[in-house]
């Protein structure tokens, strides 16, 4: 059998329901026109505690936790010592968080008055509730050890799945190494672990969403489902991917129950966005749009997924792509709110620029490179039973449509704004992916059994008794 | 080391034995020897290996400057300059001056009036001015009313009598004029 086993622990690990507790109940607050108060984080460490022991986090090996803490503490020092010292994180997240640590509401000018500068209006507010209660309890500099945190629990999230899933201690040592050694977050800079942008937080989501489709994992794919669209912007295009992804190499069951998840978190999520952005209404033909989203998603990979309706519904989808592409400048300037023209000739220069990041050892070593020679190797066995091609495919589908949505997100951006997201965007983007990455490493590096051994148990003449 | 006793006809001595490393292959012997075996250890093969080894290796390397030093050296600009002096530490002598004059005197319950694009320049001002806020000048909707709007007047810039500061921002550039 080449799929596999089922999660052993169908609860969700501890860190992840903290998340999910403080998400709902902060959230929960601020609709209810109160502060976010500081009593809501022992709240939801206690009510993940009753669902699911906290563990210790533990390495393999000395070497690698004695890395680990040297890497958490340079990554603390980072963070404590200063607030932050990179755009994003100082002018939008950790403003947002201090601004509800002193006590606003959503009534508040800096949240509620069009006159009141604010650099990102209806941003997702999750990073600063889990920020803002961290100060709350560790004052304004000590609760950005919320940083180091994330990096650890996104060790962790990697280390858990392969454990799970039977990767020998030392592949698995080799992967949650070479996760923890990648410089992006590891050094000060844009997007570095303490830069107080939220790519850290959406990295540890989508690596634990990875490690619920690999193990199967109905309570923690509901969970991911939920927190992505309130981590940042394109939490709803990560969790529909990782629904189609689950939906296709899984089965439905673990489709739905992402669909589930976001769903949920869309209807709670989107009105509060939509005040934010201080929109005239709640529920708008955008929002609308979101919300068929991941129903659309999961009925397309249900049909792609059964055998009677895949060759209709993937002429179709070609179709309908050929047409969305030639009708997409029509369509642009006849509703430019909606459709953005796709600038095609600048289609070299992004994947020239994407390919560049990919192998930007100052940025991401080698990860991409090792991936790389990981599915080759991987490739030549995947026919092989234990191999552990099956598991991993579907990561390695994720990733690829991240890629490409990454490819479509720079095709649509205005011409002066594109320069500047190729430079400090797409790395930032890839990042999110990192701990798939290495999740997916970490699963290809398990050695296939040799071909021989089945082979030889199965075939008569083998026998040494003929 | 060891050594061993040779005995020929009329001659009996003590000779030492060849040492391992006399008796070590040479050296491109050698580093095949320790990448077999550390691909045994790892289970993977040579290139996949390599690859690895070159990932862990050059990212522990720049582990002490990128992770260590640089972090060090960023924190200890940040700390010598201040909020303000880091976040325009690449702005204009100016804007330099109207960021820290702000800082020193705007108080936590005040606005700031301020004009201009709201791309570059005015947003590292907002956390900056936490938790005084930055109003738009112009803005149709009202003002927070239960705030003071900051009236002070700049030292280098006399002050006209029934006028207020009010922040001109550009993409890189902070100025201060009175409205």
């Amino acid at each position: 059998m080449n799929s596999p086993p089922m999660a052993a622990d169908s609860r969700p690990p501890f860190s992840v329901l903290t998340i999910v507790f403080v998400a709902v109940l902060g959230h929960t607050a601020l609709w209810c026109g109160m502060p976010v108060p500081k009593w809501i984080l022992p709240i939801a460490l206690g009510l993940a505690a009753l669902l699911q022991r906290p563990r210790w986090p533990l390495f393999e090996g000395w070497p690698l936790g004695l890395f680990v803490l040297l890497g958490a503490a340079a990554i603390t020092y980072g963070a404590v010592a200063t607030l932050d010292r990179s755009w994003d994180g100082f002018c939008t997240w950790s403003l947002t968080a201090r601004h509800l640590a002193a006590g606003a509401t959503l009534d508040h000018p800096y949240f509620a008055n069009a006159s009141v500068y604010q650099a990102t209006r209806g941003y997702p507010l999750l990073q600063p509730i889990l920020l803002q209660q961290a100060m709350l309890w560790l004052g304004e500099r000590g609760g950005r050890v919320l940083f180091p945190l994330l990096w650890v629990l996104l060790l962790l999230a990697v280390q858990q799945p392969l454990r799970a899933l039977g990767i020998a201690a030392r592949q698995r040592a080799i992967a949650i190494a070479g996760l923890a050694l990648v410089p992006l977050f590891l050094e000060p800079g844009h997007g570095s672990a303490e830069s107080g942008f939220a790519d850290l937080l959406l990295a540890l989501l989508l690596t634990h969403g990875a490690a619920a489709i690999v193990q199967q994992h109905f309570g923690l794919a509901l969970c991911i489902a939920f927190c992505l669209p309130l981590a940042k912007t394109e939490g709803t295009v990560h969790a529909t991917a990782l629904l189609t992804v689950a939906t296709l190499g899984k089965g439905p069951r673990l489709g739905a129950a992402l669909t589930i998840g976001l769903l949920t978190s869309l209807l709670g999520w989107l009105p509060m966005q939509a005040r934010l952005e201080l929109a005239p209404h709640a529920f708008s033909a955008s929002n609308l749009l979101s919300f068929s989203l991941p129903i659309g998603a999961l009925a397309w990979s249900c049909a792609v997924r059964q055998r009677s309706t895949r060759r209709a519904t993937l002429v179709l989808t070609g179709v309908l792509a050929i047409a969305g592409l030639w009708l997409q400048p029509m369509l642009a300037s006849a509703w430019p709110a909606a459709a953005r023209p796709l600038a095609w000739s600048s289609l070299g220069s992004i994947l020239g620029s994407l390919a560049q990041n990919l192998v930007w050892v100052r940025k991401f070593g080698f990860s991409y490179v090792v991936l790389f020679a990981a599915v080759v190797w991987a490739w030549r066995t995947r026919q092989r039973s234990g191999s552990p091609w099956p598991t991993a495919a579907p990561l390695l589908a994720l990733q690829g449509a991240w890629f490409l949505l990454i490819v479509l997100f720079l095709l649509a951006l205005p011409a002066d704004r594109l320069p500047l997201f190729q430079r400090e965007g797409s790395p930032r983007y890839l990042i999110q992916m990192i701990g798939v990455l290495w999740l997916c490493t970490g699963l290809l590096l398990k050695p296939a059994p040799a071909l021989s051994e089945p082979v030889l148990a199965d075939a008569p003449h083998s026998d040494p008794r003929n | 080391m060891s050594s061993g006793l040779l005995t020929l006809p009329g001659l009996r001595m003590r000779v030492r034995a060849p040492s391992p490393a006399a008796t070590e292959p040479t050296s491109p012997a050698r580093w095949h020897r320790a990448s077999e075996r550390l691909r045994r250890w790892t289970g993977l093969p040579p290139l996949l290996t390599a690859l690895l080894v070159a990932h862990l290796a050059f990212c522990l390397v720049r582990f002490p400057a990128g992770a260590v030093a640089k972090r060090h050296e960023s924190v200890q600009e940040w700390q010598e300059r201040g909020a303000d002096g880091w976040c325009y530490r690449n702005a204009d002598e100016e804007t330099r001056r109207v960021a820290r004059w702000l800082c020193e005197n705007v108080q936590p319950g005040q606005i700031v009036r301020y004009m201009g694009g709201e791309q570059g320049a005015l947003q590292m001002l907002a956390p900056l001015l936490f938790p005084a806020l930055l109003v738009r000048n112009d803005s149709k909707q009202r003002w927070p009313a239960d705030r003071e709007v900051f009236g002070l007047a700049a030292p280098w810039l006399p002050m006209p009598a029934g006028t207020v500061p009010v922040v001109k921002c550009s993409l890189e550039a902070l100025r201060l004029e009175y409205r």
